[in-house]
């Protein structure tokens, strides 16, 4: 929280307090207290502004936007004249001022509670202090949040808040992160006057991933607006009162939401922590790497903490327009799978069916001779939901030098639509969806294929009452909706306007479409894409300042396999192959597969793809390698090696480019910074890091008509298990807790 | 009276009996005491001068004036109350036996409760209680005293099953 530099100006000031004290008695030791404070005047004398203290600058880069610049006010913080909106409270005018203020209750995305009382601040002609993030600024405002009175009061906060808070910060593992620890350095006394016995409450089980200690609770009711205002699950509550209060579920059941882990990062304490890493490693003891999640198409900014070669836990990092500042509990937790499973040799299949391992020189000479010895038609790549785009890229040149272009990525369907890229990525981009007042919902369920989507999605409905409806089958939501029907017909009747929920969409002024990728799979796929943009076209959803027609990605390598476009020459290519490429790919059905097809998977765990496999060439997971990732609104991301990678694997675009050589046809690129270069002539825009580059056209006007018809099936649910989608969730144990535990049967 | 003085004077207030009479005769005619011939008095007890050095237990000498003695346990560490002036729930407290390498562990189970204000009786009272047949003997934490004592992590080269663990499992082949 940054408090480092306040608790440093407190241990100041206190020290230039202690200067001017009487000394005490030797032997009698009492809680320090202030009694000249009790005097006003010497109060208001030493509050007074100094008019040559340097420029401050607002904590952590807070910007001030002025949405009507009538309606700035002017207020005075230490005396510091500062400029903020009409409507912001003392706290955010005082950040603004570079002021950081303690708090416990305060979240700035959360409603504001002002229980903690820790940001109390002292206001001119206030007769009391001021809880300052719950006070609105007011023009011409006098803040005072340094002098004796403000201290005095927060360090009376603290010491009730210490009171009933047990003294175990050694065995805690909120220890080192901890907001009560840390501001306890800067207004916590050195001794207790309590005499009485703490208070005990029995801890709750919130499942497999949130540890609770709540003796160590101090009601700042974070977690309960959390999991009610963002998560959208009333799981969580306040019972009792006084010092009975307690956080829990009212009666004994589990947290069952997709983002419960978050409580753990915004619990000021240790009463929420993260069970998987309990007494696992102190935080200071961590690396922290910066990458991205590949968990699913979202592309959350993470965190990797390491210690050594192992990865302990996984943090959220701020992105405001993908995933704020949470992350589902997939990419949470899953970390563990990257330690189970894992392929760390070369290995070929004898002629006993068992696997034999070998050195990466004869298991590159095996693939090398057999893929001269089938016709390039019957080589058939395809690329698994986590690929990076490096190794897909080299992937699709390798097979075309071999005359081969089957190649595709698992998730695309027979018929990827790759020819315009506003076809298949989110063109509204994640964070324009809160600008959204209707959503229509075409077969996907956002809250198991991208969870913080559909927080999005959850924060819009609630902001602005935004209607949503949606067709697919049956499915739960955490937020209002219409249920629109569970098959393609119930398109059909919006497309011609027969339906009730059309007058809602058409009356929206910025409605949004969202398309499942889970369609990419029907035959119909075509005709469902005509069918929604005519509603698109019909309500206006794409116009030159917004595009509402959007597609929600199911994986991390979906968005960059159709920018570099993988797409397979026939249809039916793998019923007929004799030499498969498997890159990662463990979803794609190898039972179609003739017998004597020879099956190569390279990947980084022992998932399904390996049992129908003739030789494993081990990879690197996506917390070993650097890689782009493009999401599904198609930023591009990259991902940065936090661990070094297990046994013998190597990186999928170095193994690639290696077997390239043996096989006799040598890929141009020898390093990441080249086959950067290559990527840049055939998507330029996974060369944009970290910057969105929306679609160039949009694919409404310029689709030529598609003939087909809409099937009857109704639509399917694509994600049966959000808590095992990939390989290295199925690989974790966490994950498997989990599906047993919180997976509504 | 330089504050070196008064410093070595308190000290020596503090100690033992012999030291107390001593000090009272050296608080009567302090002036004709010389400084030199304290300090060495000081530096002939052990106690008194890891007491110089060690503000704990400096302090609890400190404390100990005035206070009652009730009891000392089988260790030797002294058990002290002060009612009246002290604030209530400070107003017990131990002088381990160790001078220097003292810990709270070092306090034995039967006296814990009423160093902490659990129990009223004190740790004489309370070892009529302990069970003759199956009673364990208190053992201090050794934590850190030795090698045996110290915790490695895994994979440190002290660790006793230092290659007994992987940072990773590795897939298993089945039979097929």
């Amino acid at each position: 929280m940054g408090l480092g530099h306040l608790a440093s100006r407190a241990l100041l000031r206190s020290s230039r307090l202690g200067a001017s004290k009487p000394s005490h008695h030797l032997l009698r030791r009492t809680v320090v207290s202030t009694p000249e404070l009790h005097n006003s005047e010497a109060a208001a004398a030493e509050a007074q502004p100094e008019p040559d203290l340097p420029k401050r600058t607002p904590v952590a880069g807070a910007r001030v936007h002025f949405p009507n610049p009538d309606d700035a006010i002017e207020v005075f913080v230490d005396g510091y004249p500062v400029k903020i909106p009409k409507g912001m409270t003392v706290l955010q005018a005082c950040e603004v001022a570079g002021v950081d203020i303690p708090r416990f209750c305060y979240h700035d995305r959360l409603s504001i509670a002002g229980n903690c009382r820790m940001c109390l601040v002292e206001v001119e002609k206030s007769p009391k202090p001021v809880a300052s993030c719950a006070m609105p600024a007011l023009p011409g405002m006098k803040i005072k949040t340094d002098t004796p009175i403000a201290k005095k009061a927060r360090e009376g906060v603290m010491e009730f808040l210490l009171m009933n808070h047990p003294l175990d910060c050694p065995i805690c593992d909120q220890g080192g992160e901890c907001d009560l620890q840390d501001q306890s350095m800067a207004f916590g006394s050195d001794r207790g006057r309590f005499t009485e016995t703490k208070r005990s409450v029995v801890d709750k089980n919130l499942g497999p991933l949130v540890k609770t200690v709540m003796t160590r609770c101090i009601q700042c009711t974070r977690c309960v607006r959390f999991a009610t205002e963002i998560a959208g699950v009333q799981d969580l509550g306040v019972l009792g009162r006084g010092s009975g209060e307690e956080i829990g579920t009212y009666v004994e059941n589990l947290m069952t939401s997709e983002l419960s882990g978050n409580v753990i990062d915004i619990c000021p304490v240790g009463a929420l922590t993260s069970k998987p890493f309990a007494f696992k490693a102190r935080n200071w003891e961590l690396k922290g790497t910066e990458s991205i999640d590949v968990s699913d198409a979202v592309g959350s900014n993470i965190r990797i903490d390491s210690r050594g070669p192992e990865v302990m836990r996984i943090l959220p990092r701020l992105n405001e327009d993908i995933n704020e500042e949470w992350i589902s509990d997939k990419t949470r937790f899953f970390y563990d799978g990257l330690k189970r499973q894992r392929l760390n040799d070369p290995m070929i299949r004898g002629a006993d069916g068992r696997f034999k391992t070998v050195s990466w020189r004869d298991a590159l000479a095996v693939v090398a001779e057999v893929i001269h010895q089938v016709k390039p038609e019957e080589i058939v790549g395809v690329a698994g939901k986590l690929s990076d785009a490096e190794s897909m890229m080299a992937l699709k040149d390798f097979l075309n030098k071999m005359g081969s272009n089957n190649i595709w990525c698992e998730g695309n369907g027979p018929n990827p639509n790759a020819d315009l890229r506003s076809g298949y990525i989110m063109n509204t981009s994640i964070s324009g969806l809160e600008k959204a007042d209707a959503f229509l919902l075409v077969g996907t369920q956002p809250r198991v294929e991208a969870a913080m989507v559909n927080a999005r999605i959850r924060k819009t409905v609630r902001a602005t009452n935004a209607k949503v409806g949606y067709v697919g089958p049956s499915a739960d939501f955490n937020y209002d909706h219409e249920h629109l029907g569970t098959g393609p017909e119930a398109l059909t009747e919006l497309a011609e306007g027969r339906h009730p929920f059309y007058s809602t969409l058409s009356n929206a002024k910025n409605p949004v479409i969202i398309i499942g990728a889970g369609i990419f799979g029907r035959d119909d796929k075509d005709a469902i894409l005509a069918v929604t943009e005519k509603i698109a076209k019909n309500i206006n959803a794409v116009r030159p300042d917004w595009n509402g027609l959007n597609v929600l990605l199911l994986n991390a390598a979906q968005a960059a396999s159709l920018d570099l476009g993988l797409v397979p020459e026939s249809e039916k290519s793998i019923e007929s192959a004799k030499f498969v490429y498997l890159m990662g790919a463990d979803d794609e059905n190898v039972d179609k597969l003739p017998e004597d097809a020879f099956v190569v998977y390279q990947g980084h765990h022992g998932d399904k793809g390996v049992y129908r496999a003739n030789v494993i060439l081990p990879a690197s997971a996506f917390s070993e390698k650097e890689g782009t990732y493009a999401n599904t609104e198609g930023c591009a991301q990259t991902t940065v090696p936090a661990v070094p990678t297990v046994g013998d694997a190597r990186d999928d675009w170095k193994i690639i480019r290696a077997l390239s050589e043996v096989a006799g046809v040598n890929l141009p690129y020898d390093s990441l910074g080249a086959i950067r270069a290559r990527i840049g002539t055939v998507a330029p825009n996974l060369l944009q890091v970290e910057e969105r580059e929306p679609a160039v056209f949009s694919s409404v006007s310029l689709r030529p008509d598609v003939k087909g018809t809409i099937g009857k099936a109704p639509f399917g649910s694509v994600v049966e298990n959000f808590y095992m989608t990939d390989a290295i969730s199925r690989a974790s144990k966490i994950m498997a807790q989990c599906s047993a535990l919180l997976l509504k049967k | 009276m330089s504050t070196m003085l008064r410093f070595a004077y308190l000290v020596a207030r503090v100690h033992d009996r012999e030291i107390w009479e001593f000090s009272l005769l050296g608080g009567i005619s302090f002036d004709k005491v010389s400084a030199q011939a304290l300090i060495a008095v000081l530096l002939f007890f052990d106690s008194s001068r890891s007491a110089l050095l060690d503000g704990n237990l400096m302090q609890t000498k400190i404390h100990n004036i005035g206070a009652t003695v009730v009891g000392v346990d089988k260790f030797g560490n002294k058990y002290y109350e002060k009612l009246g002036e002290t604030q209530y729930g400070r107003h017990r407290w131990v002088e381990y036996a160790s001078k220097d390498r003292y810990n709270a562990s070092q306090v034995p189970p039967e006296w814990h409760g009423w160093l902490h204000y659990i129990t009223d009786h004190t740790g004489d009272e309370l070892l009529l209680l302990k069970p003759k047949r199956y009673g364990v003997e208190h053992k201090q934490n050794f934590s850190g005293e030795g090698d045996e004592y110290i915790y490695h992590s895994k994979g440190h080269s002290l660790h006793p099953g230092q290659r007994d663990w992987t940072r990773y499992e590795p897939w298993q082949p089945k039979k097929s």
